[in-house]
């Protein structure tokens, strides 16, 4: 199915575009293609190969006929391939429909070239075999000109002497390209008929096919081993950097056009990881990616192509679904993953233990393990150095035995999991849940009552502590800025009440909004509790629409959501779990400095504002006799709080990823059920919040 | 000392409802002077408005300090059947969280004090090929030599949970236990696997 959808974007793009004055009939390429293209054999065969991964696949019909060609070339000015063919002792030119037109020339030396390409700046195919007899020659494609066909001898192949295989033009600067047998990377001017040795790349052997791709990079493919390499001709000394595992063979000439970059946008065949890029993930830096193929081994139930990393391919479709940790990772440990194939291969895979962005070499915890089809239950071990905290992992599945954790492979799947390394024997727990979020949803206009839409300020959050025999030694906490449908100005914190400021572990506190390492502690200042400053005022995280009031609360004014923040929490040694306050803790919002609130406030009220849940106390910076103005009915005789004369709060918590009201929409019209649930205290319509209980029209959609 | 304003309201207001859904009355106090809008409402429209307190609203006005007249609380009652139009005029138990979960305590005896790893999770399917547990799903992981106990804060929505318990001499033999929350249930429910 993916193989003939991929044929189709090939050769359903053909032109008739014929060489009329020539009597040729074959039909061009509509556009440049990504493919590359690679002709072999004696009795030819020619295949597309996705250099990115390696993948190739036959383009031409097993009843082909065609005899042995090389010297293969991709001409950017008429869009058809031309080769050297052995059967006619002339080039040839090929089209979209795999028709081969030969071209007769006069004086054409009959000696079989195999290495040749189209420059790009001019249109003109260059010939070349070394030796005495042979040399570089010029031929002219370019019918308006005078010298049309005509075949031009540049210089001596002893002159210009060099063991090379295949040669390809850089995209722009007229130049063509080589890597000889010894690894030499050649520079040669075509029009002179000199060289330039421009660096040893690190890799020898016969590169039978070479290629560039739009952005000067030059991709070199090794008869031997079909191993294929690149090499950015834009560095001072151009070195090799191993690519992708391609097709070997014993003969072998590439060619492509040379204007487009290697992966198609349109039609990508390729699967990327999700890790950050230091470790390898972006086509940039030659991450680790596997071609779809047609679609027989993968990981779970399922693969996406994408253009590159990152790049969502629209479907919404979670691929990230073959691994199963079904342990947890702790240092110094055994661990268990489930792995979920397709179909049979082999698994590679790494898990930065050092937590520095990179996987290295000791990094790998499953090397060439044979997985079949259906489970696989594999323990691989953690090393004792591992570091606490979160990291990422790379698991690669291909009939690729051994794979390193970069580079194009051609089948498989790569998938990447941000997971936590836990202390040995630690027990976690999570709140909802290890990878759902709970919401909390405010209403700002405290103490006064406002008006229920509970959208002045939505954040998903969870949160995990970790505990080894009742000694808490970690908290985390992970959230997201889900909404703002107010103007007030609110900073947001988590207190943990029972844990003081003193015993935390600030020297391995770590703090990220939006995956960026903080330069700031967020632990509050001059306070004897531990008290988490997430941001001190959330306007500076997020902007509201375009021609909206507000940020995701009212109708087409969505976005991406704009802020995540996530903190893990250390502690000093021996602090015990049972005094600290269970979850969700004690989130809570405050008044950012400066910014005016209600006029039950004379002045600014800034950090000694707080809003919490109901009948959580306030923090130590809170001032007390706010309690009790406006609407408050707090009363801290009786242990209330932040409640009104009705009992109702500014703040909800509910454990679930909530879908909020739309601005202005009072809570009962977005669940009906709400209601009930609170006067019958929590007796009916327990779930009054899940997304099946919501009226879907008053919610906000993204 | 903050300027302004400082206004308390004694009593808040309530407008609990009868099943008629009787009529409620808003009335906007405008005290022009300070342009101050506040929002009250009443018992309109009879019936059986029980224990509606008529609406309070005692403002004075003296900057920059306000002296607040404070009446007696009164607990607003509690209508199981209410219906209430809008939220302003709902009424909650004072004790009442509106925490959507429950308490779970979870026990494991592990009976030969095997080396394991125990996860509870809410998300699992169960059909021909045996129990497939989401991990992303999970409440508690902890790795166990000897029996466990704890408690754990399930929301309302997830009424089955799933323990699976792997052994790490024998890692192609995990084993699952499932729990299903009893919807009348109250107060906090037991999931013991022996």
């Amino acid at each position: 199915m993916l193989n003939s959808v991929r044929k189709n974007t090939v050769k359903g793009i053909i032109l008739a575009i014929g060489m009329t004055n020539l009597g040729l009939h074959a039909e061009s390429f509509s556009e440049c293609p990504a493919e590359a293209f690679l002709i072999q054999d004696k009795i030819a065969n020619l295949y597309t190969v996705q250099l990115a991964t390696g993948f190739y696949e036959k383009f031409s019909p097993e009843n082909w006929g065609q005899e042995k060609m090389n010297a293969l070339a991709f001409s950017i000015h008429d869009r058809y391939l031309y080769a050297f063919n052995y059967y006619y002792g002339t080039i040839v030119r090929i089209g979209a429909d795999l028709q081969v037109d030969p071209i007769f020339l006069a004086n054409l030396p009959n000696k079989g070239f195999y290495v040749g390409d189209i420059s790009v700046v001019e249109n003109a195919y260059y010939l070349y075999r070394p030796g005495g007899n042979y040399g570089l020659y010029r031929v002219s494609l370019d019918e308006s000109s005078g010298d049309y066909l005509q075949i031009a001898n540049i210089v001596n192949g002893s002159t210009l002497n060099l063991a090379i295989y295949d040669l390809a033009f850089h995209p722009d600067n007229g130049f063509a390209y080589a890597v000889d047998r010894w690894g030499n990377l050649w520079k040669i001017d075509v029009q002179a008929g000199t060289s330039e040795n421009l660096s040893n790349v690190g890799e020898d052997g016969v590169f039978g096919a070479v290629y560039f791709d739009v952005t000067g990079n030059l991709y070199i493919s090794r008869n031997n081993d079909g191993n294929i390499f690149r090499v950015n001709t834009n560095w001072d000394y151009p070195v090799a950097e191993f690519f992708a595992y391609g097709p070997s063979s014993s003969n072998n000439d590439g060619a492509r056009c040379a204007l487009a970059p290697i992966i198609s946008q349109e039609d990508p065949t390729t699967d990327f990881g999700d890790a950050p890029d230091s470790y390898g993930t972006s086509i940039n830096n030659n991450g680790a990616r596997h071609d779809i193929e047609e679609g027989i081994l993968f990981l779970g139930e399922t693969v996406e192509s994408e253009p590159n990393a990152y790049a969502d391919n629209g479907s919404g479709v979670d691929d990230n679904d073959g691994i199963d940790f079904v342990t947890g990772v702790a240092a110094g440990t055994t661990a268990l993953v489930d792995i979920t194939s397709s179909a049979e291969g082999f698994v590679n895979a790494w898990l930065d233990s050092d937590k520095d962005g990179e996987f290295d070499v000791d990094e790998q915890i499953i090397t060439a393990e044979p997985v079949t089809s259906g489970s696989n239950v594999v323990a691989y071990d953690v090393p004792t150095w591992a570091e606490t905290g979160a990291t990422w992992t790379r698991f690669r599945l291909s009939s690729e035995e051994t794979l390193s954790p970069i580079g194009g492979v051609s089948d498989g799947e790569v998938e990447d999991y941000a997971i936590d390394i836990a202390e040995q024997n630690v027990t976690a727990m999570h709140y909802p849940s290890s990878n759902t979020w709970a919401t909390l949803a405010f209403e700002d206009h405290w103490p006064l009552v406002g008006d229920y839409d509970m959208n002045d300020l939505v954040v998903h959050y969870r949160l995990s502590s970790y505990d080894v025999d009742g000694t808490l030694m970690r908290v985390k906490i992970e959230g997201e800025v889900v909404a703002i449908g107010a103007s007030y100005h609110n900073g947001f914190a988590f207190r943990l009440p029972g844990l003081l400021r003193s015993e935390v572990d600030t020297g391995r506190l770590s703090f990220k909004i939006n995956g960026v390492e903080q330069n700031i502690s967020p632990l509050e200042a001059d306070r004897n509790e531990a008290i988490f400053i997430i941001a001190d005022d959330l306007w500076d995280f997020v902007t509201e629409g375009e021609s909206c009031k507000y940020y995701r609360t009212e109708e087409g004014c969505g976005s991406n959501i704009q802020m995540t923040f996530s903190l893990e929490i250390p502690m000093e040694a021996n602090k015990n779990k049972a005094e600290v306050a269970d979850f969700p803790y004690d989130p809570f919002i405050f008044a950012s400095q400066g910014h005016e609130r209600s006029y039950v406030f004379g002045e600014a009220p800034g950090r000694r504002f707080e809003i919490h849940l109901k009948n959580q106390a306030p923090t130590e910076a809170f001032q007390a006799n706010f309690l009790g103005r406006g609407d408050d009915a707090s009363d801290e005789n009786n242990g209330e709080y932040f409640i009104n004369a009705n009992g109702m709060p500014w703040a909800i918590n509910i454990p679930y990823e909530w879908k909020h009201p739309v601005e202005y929409m009072d809570i009962k019209y977005a669940y009906p059920d709400f209601h009930s649930f609170v006067t019958s205290s929590g007796g009916q319509n327990a779930d009054w919040y899940t997304d099946e209980k919501s009226a879907t029209n008053n919610v906000f959609k993204q | 000392m903050p300027i302004g304003i400082r206004m308390k309201k004694a009593q808040q207001t309530t407008c609990s409802n009868n099943k008629e859904k009787t009529m409620k009355l808003t009335k906007m106090t405008v005290i022009p002077m300070m342009s101050l809008l506040m929002v009250a409402c009443g018992g309109g429209g009879g019936g059986n408005t029980s224990s509606t307190p008529e609406p309070v609203t005692t403002v004075v006005v003296e900057p920059p300090v306000v002296v607040v007249v404070v009446e007696p609380e009164l607990e607003p009652e509690l209508d199981q059947n209410a219906i209430y139009d809008t939220t302003a005029e709902l009424i909650s138990a004072k004790s009442f969280l509106l925490k959507p979960e429950y308490d779970l305590s979870i026990s494991y005896k592990n009976e030969s004090n095997r080396s394991a790893y125990l996860s509870v999770c809410t998300e699992f399917t169960d059909d021909e090929n045996g129990i497939k547990v989401n991990y992303n799903s999970c409440l508690l992981r902890t790795s166990i030599e000897s029996n466990f106990a704890g408690t754990l804060t399930v929301a309302n929505d997830k009424s089955n949970l799933v323990m699976a318990i792997w052994y790490l001499d024998d890692i192609e033999n995990p084993r699952y236990e499932t729990w299903e929350n009893d919807i009348n249930a109250t107060g906090e429910r037991v999931f013991d696997v022996n």
